[in-house]
Protein backbone atom coordinates (compact mmCIF):
# COMPACT_ATOMS: atom_id res chain seq x y z
CA UNK A 1 0.00 0.00 0.00
CA UNK A 2 1.38 3.85 -0.68
CA UNK A 3 0.28 5.69 2.37
CA UNK A 4 0.60 9.54 1.28
CA UNK A 5 0.86 12.33 3.89
CA UNK A 6 0.88 15.76 2.87
CA UNK A 7 3.32 17.06 5.30
CA UNK A 8 1.78 21.33 5.20
CA UNK A 9 -1.59 19.98 5.88
CA UNK A 10 -0.89 18.25 9.03
CA UNK A 11 -1.31 19.63 12.32
CA UNK A 12 0.66 16.73 13.97
CA UNK A 13 -2.49 15.61 16.18
CA UNK A 14 -0.91 12.10 16.29
CA UNK A 15 -4.17 10.51 16.43
CA UNK A 16 -2.97 7.98 13.19
CA UNK A 17 0.01 6.97 14.35
CA UNK A 18 -2.20 6.38 17.85
CA UNK A 19 -4.36 4.50 15.90
CA UNK A 20 -3.13 2.37 13.25
CA UNK A 21 -3.56 -1.25 14.14
CA UNK A 22 0.28 -2.52 12.51
CA UNK A 23 1.89 0.50 14.47
CA UNK A 24 3.91 1.44 10.96
CA UNK A 25 3.23 5.69 11.73
CA UNK A 26 5.90 7.31 13.65
CA UNK A 27 6.66 10.25 14.79
CA UNK A 28 9.63 11.87 12.78
CA UNK A 29 11.59 14.55 13.72
CA UNK A 30 10.92 16.35 10.69
CA UNK A 31 8.68 19.81 11.41
CA UNK A 32 6.54 21.41 8.96
CA UNK A 33 5.97 24.76 8.08
CA UNK A 34 3.66 25.34 10.57
CA UNK A 35 6.52 23.99 13.30
CA UNK A 36 4.69 20.57 13.95
CA UNK A 37 6.26 17.09 13.75
CA UNK A 38 5.00 14.71 11.19
CA UNK A 39 4.29 11.38 11.00
CA UNK A 40 6.40 8.79 8.59
CA UNK A 41 5.49 5.38 7.40
CA UNK A 42 7.68 2.95 9.04
CA UNK A 43 6.77 0.13 6.74
CA UNK A 44 4.23 0.21 4.72
CA UNK A 45 4.29 -3.55 3.08
CA UNK A 46 2.26 -4.32 6.05
CA UNK A 47 -0.20 -1.54 6.17
CA UNK A 48 -3.20 -4.11 6.20
CA UNK A 49 -5.68 -0.87 4.20
CA UNK A 50 -7.98 -0.16 6.90
CA UNK A 51 -7.83 3.16 6.61
CA UNK A 52 -8.10 4.29 10.25
CA UNK A 53 -5.48 6.74 9.37
CA UNK A 54 -7.04 7.94 6.53
CA UNK A 55 -10.78 8.40 8.00
CA UNK A 56 -9.46 9.56 11.51
CA UNK A 57 -7.17 12.40 10.32
CA UNK A 58 -9.09 16.03 11.23
CA UNK A 59 -6.64 17.69 8.10
CA UNK A 60 -8.02 14.94 5.48
CA UNK A 61 -4.03 14.80 4.79
CA UNK A 62 -3.27 11.38 4.59
CA UNK A 63 -4.22 9.02 1.52
CA UNK A 64 -3.99 5.81 1.43
CA UNK A 65 -3.99 3.51 -2.10
CA UNK A 66 -3.44 0.72 -3.40
CA UNK A 67 0.42 0.34 -5.35
CA UNK A 68 -2.01 -0.54 -8.78
CA UNK A 69 -4.07 2.60 -8.81
CA UNK A 70 -1.21 4.78 -8.12
CA UNK A 71 -0.77 6.97 -11.24
CA UNK B 1 -4.40 16.45 0.75
CA UNK B 2 -6.78 13.48 0.52
CA UNK B 3 -8.35 13.40 -3.86
CA UNK B 4 -11.71 14.02 -1.41
CA UNK B 5 -10.30 17.24 -0.32
CA UNK B 6 -8.74 18.58 -2.90
CA UNK B 7 -12.17 18.45 -4.59
CA UNK B 8 -14.81 19.61 -2.37
CA UNK B 9 -12.71 21.44 0.38
CA UNK B 10 -12.70 25.67 -0.03
CA UNK B 11 -9.00 26.14 -0.92
CA UNK B 12 -9.03 30.05 -0.21
CA UNK B 13 -10.71 28.93 3.34
CA UNK B 14 -8.05 26.55 4.62
CA UNK B 15 -6.32 25.79 6.56
CA UNK B 16 -9.17 25.13 9.08
CA UNK B 17 -9.48 27.18 12.25
CA UNK B 18 -10.49 24.00 14.03
CA UNK B 19 -7.47 23.23 16.10
CA UNK B 20 -4.62 19.95 16.05
CA UNK B 21 -6.64 17.03 16.60
CA UNK B 22 -10.19 18.54 16.71
CA UNK B 23 -13.42 15.91 16.53
CA UNK B 24 -15.12 17.90 14.21
CA UNK B 25 -12.00 18.04 11.52
CA UNK B 26 -13.21 14.41 11.88
CA UNK B 27 -16.79 15.27 11.13
CA UNK B 28 -15.80 17.07 8.48
CA UNK B 29 -13.66 13.98 6.78
CA UNK B 30 -16.82 11.74 7.05
CA UNK B 31 -18.92 14.12 5.64
CA UNK B 32 -17.34 14.53 3.05
CA UNK B 33 -16.84 11.40 2.02
CA UNK B 34 -20.57 10.78 2.26
CA UNK B 35 -21.81 14.05 0.08
CA UNK B 36 -18.62 13.25 -2.45
CA UNK B 37 -21.40 11.88 -5.46
CA UNK B 38 -22.31 14.72 -7.73
CA UNK B 39 -25.93 13.86 -6.68
CA UNK B 40 -25.28 14.45 -3.64
CA UNK B 41 -22.65 17.40 -3.43
CA UNK B 42 -24.56 19.67 -6.53
CA UNK B 43 -27.59 20.04 -4.60
CA UNK B 44 -26.13 20.49 -0.83
CA UNK B 45 -27.37 23.73 0.83
CA UNK B 46 -25.23 24.33 3.99
CA UNK B 47 -25.70 26.15 6.91
CA UNK B 48 -23.59 26.77 10.17
CA UNK B 49 -23.92 28.71 13.40
CA UNK B 50 -21.20 30.24 15.67
CA UNK B 51 -18.76 28.42 17.01
CA UNK B 52 -16.01 26.08 16.25
CA UNK B 53 -18.75 23.68 14.70
CA UNK B 54 -20.54 26.36 12.55
CA UNK B 55 -17.23 26.76 10.41
CA UNK B 56 -17.42 23.79 9.23
CA UNK B 57 -19.93 24.83 6.31
CA UNK B 58 -17.15 27.38 5.07
CA UNK B 59 -14.38 25.18 4.68
CA UNK B 60 -16.78 23.12 1.79
CA UNK B 61 -16.78 24.72 -1.58
CA UNK B 62 -20.45 24.53 -1.89
CA UNK B 63 -23.02 27.29 -1.37
CA UNK B 64 -23.08 27.87 2.76
CA UNK B 65 -24.39 30.23 5.52
CA UNK B 66 -22.99 30.99 7.86
CA UNK B 67 -25.38 32.89 10.81
CA UNK B 68 -26.03 33.81 14.28
CA UNK B 69 -25.39 31.75 17.61
CA UNK B 70 -28.41 29.53 17.86
CA UNK B 71 -30.32 30.69 14.31
CA UNK B 72 -29.05 28.22 12.43
CA UNK B 73 -32.21 26.23 12.31
CA UNK B 74 -34.13 29.06 11.62
CA UNK B 75 -32.02 30.32 8.67
CA UNK B 76 -32.32 26.51 6.90
CA UNK B 77 -35.89 26.43 7.75
CA UNK B 78 -36.12 29.96 5.60
CA UNK B 79 -33.43 28.56 3.12
CA UNK B 80 -35.52 24.86 2.84
CA UNK B 81 -38.93 26.12 2.06
CA UNK B 82 -37.12 28.78 -0.49
CA UNK B 83 -35.54 26.15 -2.08
CA UNK B 84 -36.92 22.88 -1.22
CA UNK B 85 -34.97 20.60 -3.93
CA UNK B 86 -31.92 21.41 -1.84
CA UNK B 87 -30.39 18.99 0.63
CA UNK B 88 -29.84 21.04 3.53
CA UNK B 89 -26.96 20.40 6.41
CA UNK B 90 -27.08 22.08 9.46
CA UNK B 91 -23.70 22.48 11.11
CA UNK B 92 -24.32 23.05 14.79
CA UNK B 93 -22.55 22.41 17.96
CA UNK B 94 -24.08 21.38 21.71
CA UNK B 95 -23.82 25.17 22.98
CA UNK B 96 -25.07 26.77 19.41
CA UNK B 97 -27.82 23.87 19.02
CA UNK B 98 -28.87 22.98 22.93
CA UNK B 99 -28.09 26.64 24.79
CA UNK B 100 -28.98 29.69 22.86
CA UNK B 101 -30.24 27.35 20.37
CA UNK B 102 -32.83 25.21 22.27
CA UNK B 103 -35.72 26.65 21.51
CA UNK B 104 -35.42 26.86 16.99
CA UNK B 105 -33.94 23.29 18.11
CA UNK B 106 -37.23 21.85 19.51
CA UNK B 107 -39.73 23.36 16.78
CA UNK B 108 -37.06 22.30 13.75
CA UNK B 109 -38.05 18.90 15.69
CA UNK B 110 -41.75 19.61 15.76
CA UNK B 111 -42.29 20.44 12.40
CA UNK B 112 -39.91 17.28 11.23
CA UNK B 113 -38.50 19.63 8.68
CA UNK B 114 -36.58 17.88 5.59
CA UNK B 115 -33.11 18.56 6.50
CA UNK B 116 -30.14 16.88 8.51
CA UNK B 117 -28.84 18.53 11.18
CA UNK B 118 -25.04 17.14 12.08
CA UNK B 119 -24.23 18.75 16.40
CA UNK B 120 -20.74 18.43 17.55
CA UNK B 121 -21.00 17.78 21.55
CA UNK B 122 -17.64 18.44 22.67
CA UNK B 123 -19.19 19.41 26.05
CA UNK B 124 -18.29 22.88 26.34
CA UNK B 125 -18.22 25.92 24.65
CA UNK B 126 -15.45 25.56 22.95
CA UNK B 127 -14.51 28.83 20.76
CA UNK B 128 -15.09 30.98 23.43
CA UNK B 129 -12.85 29.70 25.83
CA UNK B 130 -14.10 27.02 27.20
CA UNK B 131 -17.02 27.97 29.49
CA UNK B 132 -19.69 25.49 30.68
CA UNK B 133 -22.36 24.01 28.43
CA UNK B 134 -25.69 22.58 28.78
CA UNK B 135 -23.56 19.35 27.77
CA UNK B 136 -21.08 19.53 30.43
CA UNK B 137 -21.41 16.91 32.84
CA UNK B 138 -22.18 17.55 36.55
CA UNK B 139 -18.97 18.27 38.63
CA UNK B 140 -16.96 18.99 35.45
CA UNK B 141 -14.04 21.91 36.27
CA UNK B 142 -14.39 24.40 32.93
CA UNK B 143 -13.47 27.91 32.59
CA UNK B 144 -17.03 29.29 34.65
CA UNK B 145 -17.15 26.29 37.07
CA UNK B 146 -13.41 26.62 38.24
CA UNK B 147 -15.29 24.60 41.76
CA UNK B 148 -16.65 22.45 39.49
CA UNK B 149 -20.35 22.31 37.66
CA UNK B 150 -23.42 22.42 39.28
CA UNK B 151 -25.87 21.38 36.73
CA UNK B 152 -26.51 17.91 35.39
CA UNK B 153 -26.07 17.90 31.19
CA UNK B 154 -28.92 17.56 29.23
CA UNK B 155 -29.35 15.11 26.48
CA UNK B 156 -29.91 16.04 22.99
CA UNK B 157 -30.84 12.66 21.06
CA UNK B 158 -33.55 12.75 24.15
CA UNK B 159 -34.82 15.68 23.61
CA UNK B 160 -34.66 15.37 19.75
CA UNK B 161 -37.27 12.13 20.00
CA UNK B 162 -39.57 13.90 22.32
CA UNK B 163 -40.04 17.14 20.32
CA UNK B 164 -40.49 15.02 17.05
CA UNK B 165 -37.82 14.50 15.16
CA UNK B 166 -37.89 11.08 12.86
CA UNK B 167 -34.19 10.59 12.28
CA UNK B 168 -31.43 10.46 15.26
CA UNK B 169 -28.33 8.89 15.70
CA UNK B 170 -25.25 9.22 18.01
CA UNK B 171 -21.44 8.69 17.03
CA UNK B 172 -18.44 9.67 17.76
CA UNK B 173 -15.25 11.20 15.84
CA UNK B 174 -13.55 7.62 16.81
CA UNK B 175 -16.11 6.36 14.44
CA UNK B 176 -15.79 8.06 11.33
CA UNK B 177 -17.86 4.93 8.86
CA UNK B 178 -20.94 5.68 11.60
CA UNK B 179 -20.96 9.46 11.19
CA UNK B 180 -20.52 8.83 6.93
CA UNK B 181 -23.51 6.50 7.22
CA UNK B 182 -25.71 8.38 9.38
CA UNK B 183 -25.15 11.23 7.08
CA UNK B 184 -25.98 9.16 4.10
CA UNK B 185 -29.01 7.73 5.85
CA UNK B 186 -30.13 11.49 7.15
CA UNK B 187 -30.20 12.79 3.64
CA UNK B 188 -32.06 10.25 2.26
CA UNK B 189 -34.58 10.61 5.68
CA UNK B 190 -37.78 12.79 3.86
CA UNK B 191 -37.93 14.44 7.46
CA UNK B 192 -35.58 15.63 10.44
CA UNK B 193 -32.81 14.20 10.64
CA UNK B 194 -30.31 14.81 13.99
CA UNK B 195 -26.86 13.56 14.18
CA UNK B 196 -25.24 13.85 17.34
CA UNK B 197 -21.30 13.42 16.98
CA UNK B 198 -19.23 13.20 20.06
CA UNK B 199 -15.86 14.99 20.00
CA UNK B 200 -12.54 16.03 21.58
CA UNK B 201 -11.83 19.53 22.08
CA UNK B 202 -8.04 19.34 23.00
CA UNK B 203 -7.66 22.93 23.68
CA UNK B 204 -10.68 23.30 26.46
CA UNK B 205 -12.97 20.97 26.94
CA UNK B 206 -9.47 18.80 27.00
CA UNK B 207 -7.76 20.42 29.37
CA UNK B 208 -10.18 21.55 31.96
CA UNK B 209 -12.39 19.17 32.30
CA UNK B 210 -9.81 15.91 31.34
CA UNK B 211 -6.51 17.60 32.95
CA UNK B 212 -5.30 17.03 29.05
CA UNK B 213 -4.59 18.24 25.57
CA UNK B 214 -3.31 15.02 23.79
CA UNK B 215 -6.45 14.30 21.11
CA UNK B 216 -5.11 10.64 20.64
CA UNK B 217 -6.00 10.11 24.38
CA UNK B 218 -9.31 11.94 24.44
CA UNK B 219 -9.93 10.08 21.70
CA UNK B 220 -9.45 6.90 23.25
CA UNK B 221 -11.58 8.01 26.46
CA UNK B 222 -14.53 8.96 24.43
CA UNK B 223 -14.19 5.69 22.63
CA UNK B 224 -14.61 4.01 25.41
CA UNK B 225 -17.53 5.78 26.31
CA UNK B 226 -19.33 4.78 23.53
CA UNK B 227 -21.64 1.74 24.52
CA UNK B 228 -23.31 0.65 20.74
CA UNK B 229 -27.17 1.00 20.93
CA UNK B 230 -27.41 -2.91 21.17
CA UNK B 231 -25.70 -3.32 24.28
CA UNK B 232 -27.07 -0.11 25.79
CA UNK B 233 -30.24 -1.56 26.22
CA UNK B 234 -29.21 -3.96 28.30
CA UNK B 235 -27.32 -1.92 30.97
CA UNK B 236 -28.44 -0.67 33.83
CA UNK B 237 -28.04 3.27 34.71
CA UNK B 238 -25.24 2.79 37.25
CA UNK B 239 -23.53 1.00 34.10
CA UNK B 240 -24.19 3.67 32.15
CA UNK B 241 -23.31 6.25 33.97
CA UNK B 242 -20.47 8.70 32.04
CA UNK B 243 -21.22 6.47 29.11
CA UNK B 244 -23.69 6.86 25.83
CA UNK B 245 -25.50 5.03 23.57
CA UNK B 246 -24.30 5.22 19.48
CA UNK B 247 -26.10 4.04 16.94
CA UNK B 248 -28.89 4.40 15.13
CA UNK B 249 -31.37 5.82 17.99
CA UNK B 250 -34.56 6.46 16.52
CA UNK B 251 -36.38 6.65 13.02
CA UNK B 252 -40.21 6.96 12.07
CA UNK B 253 -42.00 8.15 9.06
CA UNK B 254 -46.01 8.58 10.82
CA UNK B 255 -44.90 12.23 11.13
CA UNK B 256 -45.89 14.94 8.77
CA UNK B 257 -43.09 16.46 7.22
CA UNK B 258 -43.19 20.92 7.26
CA UNK B 259 -42.15 21.54 3.93
CA UNK B 260 -45.05 18.87 1.98
CA UNK B 261 -47.43 20.05 4.41
CA UNK B 262 -47.21 23.89 3.80
CA UNK B 263 -47.18 23.10 -0.21
CA UNK B 264 -50.50 20.99 0.19
CA UNK B 265 -51.43 24.35 2.57
CA UNK B 266 -50.67 26.79 0.01
CA UNK B 267 -52.58 24.41 -2.82
CA UNK B 268 -55.57 23.82 -0.49
CA UNK B 269 -55.72 27.58 0.31
CA UNK B 270 -55.47 28.57 -3.14
CA UNK B 271 -57.66 26.77 -4.56
CA UNK B 272 -60.41 27.34 -1.88
CA UNK B 273 -60.18 31.38 -3.06
CA UNK B 274 -60.92 33.55 -0.17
Amino acid sequence: MLIHIDIEACKGCLICIDNCPKKMLELSTVRNKKGYLVPVVTDPDECSNCLACELLCPDMAVHVEEEEDAA
Amino acid sequence: MHPIAEKRLRKGALPTIFCSGCGHGTVLNAFLRAVDPPEIFDSLALVGGIGCSGWTPVFVDTDAMHTLHGRALAVATGLKLAAPDRKVVVFTGDGDCMSIGGNHFMHAARRNIDMTVIMMNNRIYGMTGGQTAPTTPLDSRTQTSPYGNAEPDIDACRVAEACGATYIARWTSAHPRGITRAVREGLEHPGFAFIEVMVQCPTQAGRYMYGTADSARLLKMIKQAAVPKSRAQGMSEEEMAGRFAIGLLHRSDDRPELTRGLAELNQRAAGEGR
